[in-house]
């Protein structure tokens, strides 16, 4: 097993990394931008990056939408890294969803869509947030394989997938391309599941032990408690999932629950203002 | 990194089959995903779809199209590609623009059953633009025409015959049957008569996109951070490298100052950064510079553009129209942009041209032939973005008339002129008045009569050789406007910039580079302009420098802002 990446894989990622770079830049052009962490494995290489990007100032917000059900092991890293890092942290709930009851078990689109997509267009239109930073991957599922790095959002936070703006080499919109509505901008939408491990591993970048295998299991993709299912490995290290990652046939989003309640799930999702 | 081909072509004719089929004879799909699509398929009791690996949307399934770029990672004997599918019907051209603007290389897929239509001829013709020139045409289904030698041949002799009309380069045909994977990894024993190779064996074998590291240094800049008392520049390299010690200019402002240090987070004391790095940068002197600004190797800066021609691409349902004002992006300046002129319709549903636009203010620009990134712009309204395009470089054959008093510098600019004309490979010629009066116009006095006559001589030979493509600089007093408008007259087609350099006579004397205003003073010469004999200002000429205020490198780059777009006079 190799712990280091090949020269080919260093330029890769040096390449991806320049680019994620240049697009958080780019993003400064917009009014009150804030970005959003999960504390999964592929926000918190994008906050990584943000913090190289600005010389580990980050010039706005990094906002937490808490279903209350997330795993309690994520709320510890969230806090102390926020800390470590100087991040203002902000933590957006929909406590009306919440206190009526929502959860799982009402049904997994209809729970993502109340305590995931309302709470973050909540918090948009509370806090007047023009952009908003979200670490999707075009290789993580159908739906974010058909997304532009700058992707507009009406007021209603809806995504008109069928007639995306133009976008030509890296020139991307300005606010006023999104109207009243915002800009999703995704700085890693390049990056495959493989390029984040191994810039993880390059970078050192800590993650949740989640990721590691107990007893022969790793979540392999980290969401709320009753919709993140465990894939069976026994890789319990960087370099092991490394490896496990360059030979599994099996997709990355395979242990989220609600990628399966539906044939288009994720497309409807965010059609309507999911991440 | 990997390289990256864009798979283009008219709707229907295979391209997302194409690319699912290669990902799974690569074995590079995903089970879950390609169990997806089974179970999918055999529900609706059809044959596995490959191109739904691809076309995730819901519309895409159940129209069985593709509407919106996708971009995938394959694998083959060792290397990284990025798959680049992009839709093929009319309205989603925009899409299919956007993803291979982003490309090394093109494949353009062909049913090999039907006839070259326009949307085949408009994605080459797109590619050409992109300034993607690696294309390889695949000739798709020829399982449908029994895998007919004949009917390959007089398919491919069509091709070349368009690509050569177009001026385009002549790209690699080969024969395929996509969905069922003839040709793509595997050598199809159906089509024994073609012995070239596999699509796969292609794409391996294209060349590595080329290294923009020996360029001369470009980093337009996003905008700058104050961390630790100091200011950091940020922005990408797109051509060159840039290292602590090396003299920057900007461009638009013409602001000069030296890399003073490197500035990447976790990377402390980096010398040097390469075309291609995010990086910030720290100055020797504080200057305020704004987002925009293009930071260029000072021995080589870009040009200082006013005007640009150009080729582009327009994809708005509103028509391109003269007159009309969009948002001009270049790098990261953004200025206005009027169209002065169409001057060329490629393609009859009117989406490429070629054009003239005034900008609204100076920009540094490359031309597209010696700086791609800097060289291309997009066109936007309302923060979208309508069309881009590839700024050209001029077009040879030009009288750059240089009008004004002795000692104004006209023989010195034309001097510096000509070095940076040269440098960018255009063939320039000087005609100096004082260098003419030994030779062509000797015998002429300074009579008005005999000035005119000497004017009327210049522009004739000036007109020759702007007729022969040369770039002919003149640098002579001329200072009868009735002269010079002549002058523009005998010019004709060629194109006639006047320029007036312009410096008060006072300071002209102080000059005195010939000593002449001495002998003047002596009472040596007589008939001598600004003295004895009147000079005409220009009323309007096509520039107005100022050389008591401007230094010589300033006054060329307001030349070449002027000049080198070419355009300025049909408009």
């Amino acid at each position: 097993m190799s712990h280091f990446n090949s020269p080919r894989e260093e330029a890769r990622l040096k390449a991806l990394e320049s680019e994620s770079i240049y697009i958080l830049r780019e993003a400064m052009k917009f009014p009150r931008p804030a970005m959003l962490w999960s504390m999964g494995k592929d926000s918190s290489v994008m906050l990584w990056l943000a913090r190289k990007a600005f010389f580990g100032e980050i010039p706005f917000p990094v906002v937490h939408i808490d279903t209350s059900f997330k795993i309690p092991e994520m709320i510890e890293f969230r806090d102390r890294k926020a800390k470590e890092w100087n991040l203002d942290l902000q933590i957006s709930q929909n406590s009306a969803a919440l206190k009526a009851g929502m959860s799982s078990a009402c049904g997994k689109l209809e729970c993502c869509t109340a305590l995931k997509t309302q709470a973050l267009k909540d918090f948009l239109a509370e806090k007047n947030y023009k952009a908003i930073f979200t670490a999707i991957r075009s290789d993580e599922e159908a739906s974010r394989g058909k997304e532009r790095i700058f992707s507009p959002r009406n007021s209603q936070a809806q995504w008109a997938y069928e007639e995306q703006i133009p976008q030509f080499w890296d020139m991307y919109p300005s606010d006023k391309a999104s109207g009243d509505g915002h800009m999703r901008i995704h700085p890693i939408l390049r990056w495959t599941e493989l390029d984040i491990w191994l810039y993880i591993r390059r970078e050192q970048i800590p993650v949740l032990d989640l990721y590691f295998s107990k007893n022969g299991e790793r979540y392999r993709s980290v969401g709320c408690a009753p919709c993140t299912g465990t894939v069976r490995s026994s890789a319990n290290t960087i370099d092991s999932v490394i490896e496990e990652l360059r030979v599994t046939k099996v997709g990355e989003r395979a242990g989220r629950a609600q990628d399966q309640a539906d044939r288009y799930a994720m497309q409807k999702l965010r059609k309507a203002g999911y991440m | 990194m990997s390289l990256r081909i864009a798979i283009c072509g008219h709707v229907d004719h295979g391209k997302s089959t194409l690319i699912g089929r290669l990902l799974n004879d690569c074995g590079q799909v995903k089970e879950d995903r390609a169990r997806k699509v089974q179970s999918f398929c055999e529900n609706a009791g059809r044959r596995f779809e490959y191109a739904f690996l691809l076309d995730g949307l819901a519309e895409e399934q159940e129209k069985g199209i593709t509407i919106d770029v996708t971009e995938v990672s394959w694998n083959f004997q060792g290397r990284e590609f990025t798959i680049i599918d992009t839709p093929g019907h009319r309205e989603f051209l925009k899409n299919m623009v956007g993803g291979a603007s982003r490309a090394d290389a093109g494949v353009l897929l062909f049913d090999v059953g039907s006839e070259i239509q326009d949307q085949f001829k408009r994605h080459a013709a797109m590619l050409g633009l992109l300034g993607i020139s690696r294309v390889i045409v695949v000739l798709n289904k020829m399982d449908l025409v029994d895998w007919s030698e004949d009917v390959f041949f007089a398919r491919e002799r069509e091709i070349l015959e368009f690509f050569a009309s177009a001026s385009m380069p002549r790209p690699v045909i080969l024969p395929a049957a996509a969905w069922m994977g003839a040709n793509l990894i595997h050598q199809a024993a159906e089509m024994p008569w073609y012995r070239g190779p596999t699509l796969a064996q292609l794409c391996a074998d294209i060349p590595p996109p080329k290294t923009l590291g020996s360029m001369a240094l470009r980093i337009p800049l996003q905008g700058s951070y104050v961390r630790g008392g100091k200011e950091i520049f940020v922005g990408r390299v797109e051509a060159g490298s840039l290292k602590v010690g090396d003299p920057l200019v900007f461009l638009p402002s013409g602001k000069k100052s030296v890399v003073a240090s490197l500035e990447i987070f976790g990377e402390p004391g980096r010398r040097s950064a390469e075309a291609g790095e995010s990086i910030g940068f720290t100055l020797g002197e504080p200057l305020a510079l704004k987002r925009g600004e293009l930071g260029c190797g000072e021995a080589a800066p870009a040009l200082l553009a006013r005007q640009l021609r150009a080729d582009i691409f327009w994809l708005a349902k509103e028509k391109l129209e003269k007159g009309a004002t969009y948002q001009l992006r270049c790098g990261t300046k953004e200025v206005g942009a009027t169209v002065s002129s169409v001057t060329e319709l490629f393609d009859s549903s009117g989406c490429l041209a070629r054009v003239n636009l005034q900008l609204s203010e100076p920009i540094g620009i490359d031309h597209f032939a010696s700086c791609e990134s800097t060289g291309r712009f997009i066109l936007s309204k309302e923060g979208q973005a309508l069309g881009g395009g590839r700024i050209l470089a001029p077009e040879a054959g030009a009288i750059l008339w240089m009008t004004g008093l002795s000692g104004a510098g006209k023989s010195t600019l034309a001097e510096a002129l000509e070095k940076r004309l040269q440098s960018q490979g255009l063939r320039t010629k000087i005609l100096d008045g004082d260098v003419l009066r030994t030779g062509l116009c000797r015998g002429l006095g300074f009579s008005d009569a005999d000035r005119s006559e000497n004017v009327r001589r210049t522009a004739e030979v000036a007109k020759l050789f702007a007729e022969s493509g040369m770039v002919t600089i003149v640098a002579l007093i001329s200072p009868f406007a009735a002269d010079r408008d002549n002058a523009r007259l005998i010019a004709g087609k060629e194109k006639f910039l006047e320029i007036f350099v312009d410096c008060p006579l006072s300071q002209c004397e102080k000059r005195d580079p010939k000593g002449l205003y001495k002998k003047v003073r002596k009472g040596e010469i007589s008939h001598f302009t600004g003295i004895h004999s009147r000079y005409d200002a220009p009323g309007a000429p096509d520039l107005h420098l100022r050389t008591d205020k401007l230094s010589i490198d300033a006054a060329v780059q307001e030349i070449l802002g002027l000049f080198s777009p070419d355009e300025g006079l049909e408009c």
